[in-house]
């Protein structure tokens, strides 16, 4: 692709900016089952995406397959399709801004694949030797992946960011008698050598081989923590309260709350692309703008929208740098980058003797369809242990949770320190809540 | 789009290893979405597609390769890059012979030819006749989506199949407002067809549905917790089946021990009023395509007949794991997927009870006229799906409207429960996203009324 040829064309046409976005992905995964290797998948795909001004209104096209010779056609397309835009807010394509680039030192070392194959094959044979009530490795895989991603326009950005990361992906089923149970546990490695393994196996079974004897609870409000991964997992579904582009259209729950108290005072929540502990650090958002930290909620209170250029432009804000495409063909939209809630003090075991008497949630199920935006309610299926005088009594299943995402937030008893970005983008403590609704028997 | 001969050399080449068969999965295709917010244009975007994702069998083991660079070189290498799983064996040389295959899923105005504002003009409809349902109703979000793909696939068995697949789908999100209270309700119909579709389903009806669903909610109490009857209305209520069951009959589950369902064909697994059938030759129907990801032709499978299990659905590679044939239910989202068995459009069939009487004999139970999604764990059997609208039954009688609802049980357990199936059979639909992507998938069912199941919500006593 002639970049240059492509703006200048797009100018003589009549466009006022053009972007060319480009994502360039190579992978490799290994899925081994029953002592032989089960499948393996490479791919190479380079995706590129165009975006173009006409009149103030911006127009996207995603290409697989990019031909110089259909440029013309391509572009009037473009035009074509910024013309029909009748939204009365214009967008606009970036300037160029300094940009402090993440410094990624890495001590990536890949394997050859007799040292996978031999791997997953030892790795397999200490799952199933580590209690006789392991059944089944379901899935065990090792694969890697290298992205590059780049910004062409025509106000000068060229910019250009790679990431590579390798992952171990294993799940275990377990069965005693009729009852049938399985975890899974994943681990972003720099090499295989440094695995511990005989560490890996016992956190994956013992994850599964603790939801043994498991059941239901009686329908009642009571106290709850939310154990991080599901923490994590109900945060992340509710990101978009603090969307501008949401906030602007008045979709969003909090779109007149801004410098007030939203949630507990205890509650403090940050994003950061930049965040060196999580899955990916990113300099710049997918507009080109530099990313930064930025406290969203501090105490409770709303502190600021997340924003894009266009959300910015309509909130007369600045970008925060979270403009980012949701894969490589769709259009630029706000979302939110390594947002996390910050820490208290207190640890997991804390929490529980705090609490005395109540349900730890460990996992949530069907969070995308069970979870209401507009409203902010929420019935998902949950799993998770029961406390009785603060220790773990027994794993509880075929239950429910639910509520409303913003009273919760204000019902918060105490926050655990035990933040884990391991192969997350997104995290949270352990939360301690006051009550909350508990559908079984 | 390679042409015979092409095909045949990169097979060859593929094959000239320890690998017992090759298949080449080529796709070229667009995107469109037209997005409205209110009367306004906000967003129209469009995505090209092209690539070749190319498969390798030996035995039960698979390996997987995909890439838009489909120049002969390039494909070459990555073949190359695939074969090494297997070694190197003698140069086999793979001639094709095309089959022509009937389409059954007609188009009378093609989408992407018709005019834009054509398009826009069918979002404007629906956005009116939300408007017009209520003043509470303060904003609507409208998007036609389209999709056009063109596929070849060729494999060493000498198989040459080419297919054509066109999917138009409404889409609305209506917002209604009272003081703080929010509430939104959705309705998105699609099909295998082109824009001749949106005759037989107006928009204006889209539009209408959606916006009651968000005036209702307004007006609805939080739904109590506990295990109670429920009815499922019909239509998108299908999603029942879809999570308890369907994902379970996947030999993706199934081939590997995964499945609560693995080994027990010709057993009861369902009460004797269930007929459960997954038939991906439904013409026009959203799920619906003329040959499977794999170019086998689409089938109509009798899954659960009379609550006998009857038959998994079955793609060629877990068919060899299970020593069974293909069932042709091998489908992906794009090259970017390996194939793998999927459903298409699964349905519970036509019952002969009457829905009036369903009612009858409840003395406190939930009547779920519209479901949400749900997700199922095939292991354990434990599914969730939500209920978008709701009402409490009291004593026989509908009494009023509750939100923030979800149904959770064990497949294996809400199937033999269902004590009642009426006659009013309809299919709706849906977006399934499974490890072989998301695709396109109806669901569908008459009304069906479940014993005892466990209602999650908030207005707990």
């Amino acid at each position: 692709m002639n970049k240059e040829k492509w703006i200048q064309c797009a100018l003589e046409k009549g466009m006022e900016g053009f972007e060319i976005y480009q994502s360039f992905q190579t992978e490799k995964e290994f899925s081994w089952y029953e002592g032989d290797l089960d499948s393996f998948v490479t791919s190479k795909f380079l995706g590129t995406s165009i975006r173009g001004l006409y009149n103030g209104k911006m127009a996207n096209m995603a290409l697989e397959s990019v031909k110089d010779e259909e440029m013309d056609s391509i572009i009037e397309q473009l035009i074509l399709q910024a013309k029909i835009i009748t939204m009365k807010e214009d967008d606009a394509l970036r300037f160029p801004e300094p940009i402090e680039y993440i410094d990624r030192v890495t001590n990536i070392v890949y394997p050859s694949i007799e040292e996978i194959k031999e791997f997953l094959s030892v790795l397999e044979k200490e799952i199933l030797a580590y209690d006789q009530r392991v059944s089944q490795v379901s899935s065990l895989s090792y694969s890697y992946q290298k992205d590059k991603r780049s910004i062409y326009n025509s106000l000068g950005i060229n910019v250009e960011e790679a990431d590579q990361g390798q992952f171990l992906v294993a799940a275990v089923v377990v069965q005693e008698g009729e009852e049938v149970r399985d975890a899974s546990h994943v681990l972003v490695i720099d090499s295989l050598a440094q695995i511990d393994r005989e560490e890996f196996v016992k956190t994956l079974c013992d994850k599964a081989l603790g939801k043994l004897h498991a059941s239901s609870l009686k329908t009642q409000n009571c106290p709850v923590i939310f154990e991080r991964g599901a923490m994590t997992s109900l945060f992340s579904a509710f990101t978009g309260l603090y969307k501008g582009d949401l906030i602007y259209k008045e979709l969003s729950p909090i779109k007149d709350k801004l410098d007030q108290q939203i949630y507990s005072e205890k509650i403090t929540v940050i994003d950061n692309p930049r965040n060196k502990d999580s899955l990916n650090q990113l300099s710049f958002d997918d507009e080109g703008c530099p990313t930064r930290e930025k406290k969203v909620v501090e105490n409770g209170i709303f502190k600021t929208p997340l924003m894009d250029t266009k959300s910015a432009l309509c909130l007369k804000r600045e970008s925060t740098g979270n403009g980012f495409k949701p894969g490589y063909a769709g259009k630029v939209g706000v979302s939110a980058m390594n947002m996390y809630i910050a820490p208290g003090e207190a640890s997991l075991e804390d929490l529980w003797k705090h609490m005395n008497t109540g349900l730890m949630i460990t996992s949530l199920s069907g969070l995308h369809a069970g979870i209401d935006f507009a409203s902010t309610n929420f019935s998902l299926q949950a799993q998770g242990y029961w406390i009785e005088n603060g220790k773990k009594d027994h794993y509880v299943t075929l239950i429910t949770v639910a509520g409303n995402f913003l009273e919760l937030m204000n019902k918060v008893v105490e926050i655990g320190n035990d933040l884990d970005w391991s192969y997350r983008s997104m995290a949270c403590p352990s939360i301690y809540f006051e009550d909350c609704s508990i559908g079984g028997e | 789009m390679l042409n015979k001969k092409e095909c045949e050399l990169v097979l060859s080449h593929a094959m000239s290893s320890n690998a017992d068969f090759a298949e080449l999965f080529e796709e070229e295709g667009v995107n469109e979405a037209i997005g409205l917010l209110n009367d306004k244009v906000e967003t129209m975007n469009r995505t090209s597609r092209s690539g070749i994702g190319i498969r390798l069998y030996k035995g039960v083991q698979s390996v997987y390769g995909y890439s838009n660079e489909t120049d002969m070189d390039s494909l070459f290498a990555l073949v190359e890059d695939l074969a090494q799983a297997f070694g190197k064996a003698e140069p086999r040389e793979i001639v094709l012979e095309e089959t022509v295959v009937k389409n059954n899923h007609p188009v009378v105005i093609e989408p992407l030819e018709a005019s834009i504002e054509e398009k826009i003009d069918l979002l404007q409809r629906a956005y009116k006749s939300a408007k017009e349902v209520d003043e509470r109703i303060f904003k609507v979000q409208s998007s036609i989506g389209i999709v056009k793909q063109y596929v070849q696939i060729s494999n060493s068995n000498g198989k040459l199949v080419k297919d054509t697949r066109t999917r138009v789908r409404l889409a609305v999100h209506a917002y209604a407002k009272d003081g703080d209270n929010m509430q939104s309700g959705f309705e998105g119909p699609g099909a295998s067809s082109g824009l001749e579709f949106f005759e037989q389903r107006s928009p204006e009806s889209v539009g209408k549905i959606a916006a009651e669903t968000a005036i209702l909610l307004l007006n609805a109490k939080d739904c109590p917790s506990g295990k109670m009857p429920v009815i499922i209305d019909n239509g998108f209520g299908g999603v029942v089946f879809h999570e308890s069951c369907g994902h379970s009959l996947e030999a993706t589950a199934v081939a590997k021990n995964l499945s609560v369902f693995t080994n027990k064909l010709g057993q009861q697994i369902a009460s004797t009023k269930v007929t459960a059938i997954d038939d991906g030759t439904i013409p026009n129907g959203w799920g619906s395509q003329n040959v499977d990801d794999e170019g086998n032709l689409q089938q109509k499978r009798v899954l659960i007949k009379d609550g006998i299990l009857n038959s998994y659905m079955i793609d060629t590679l877990n068919g060899r794991r299970m020593g069974m044939e293909s069932t042709g239910s091998s489908r992906r989202q794009s090259y970017k997927f390996e194939p793998t068995s999927r459903m298409s459009n699964t349905y519970i069939a036509a019952g002969t009870d009457k829905f009036e009487d369903m009612f009858v004999g409840i003395e406190k139970g939930l009547y779920a006229k519209k479901m949400g999604g749900g997700s199922v764990n095939p292991k354990t059997g434990e599914f969730n799906f939500s209920v978008s609208v709701g009402y409490m039954i009291e004593n026989g009688k509908i009494t009023y409207p509750v939100k923030g609802a979800s149904l959770i049980g064990k497949g294996s357990e809400i199937l033999l429960n269902i004590d009642m199936v009426s006659d009013n059979l309809l299919r709706a639909q849906g977006m399934c996203g499974s490890s072989s992507g998301s695709i396109p998938t109806d669901v569908g069912q008459p009304a069906i009324r479940i014993s005892s199941i466990t209602v999650g919500g908030t207005a707990n006593e």
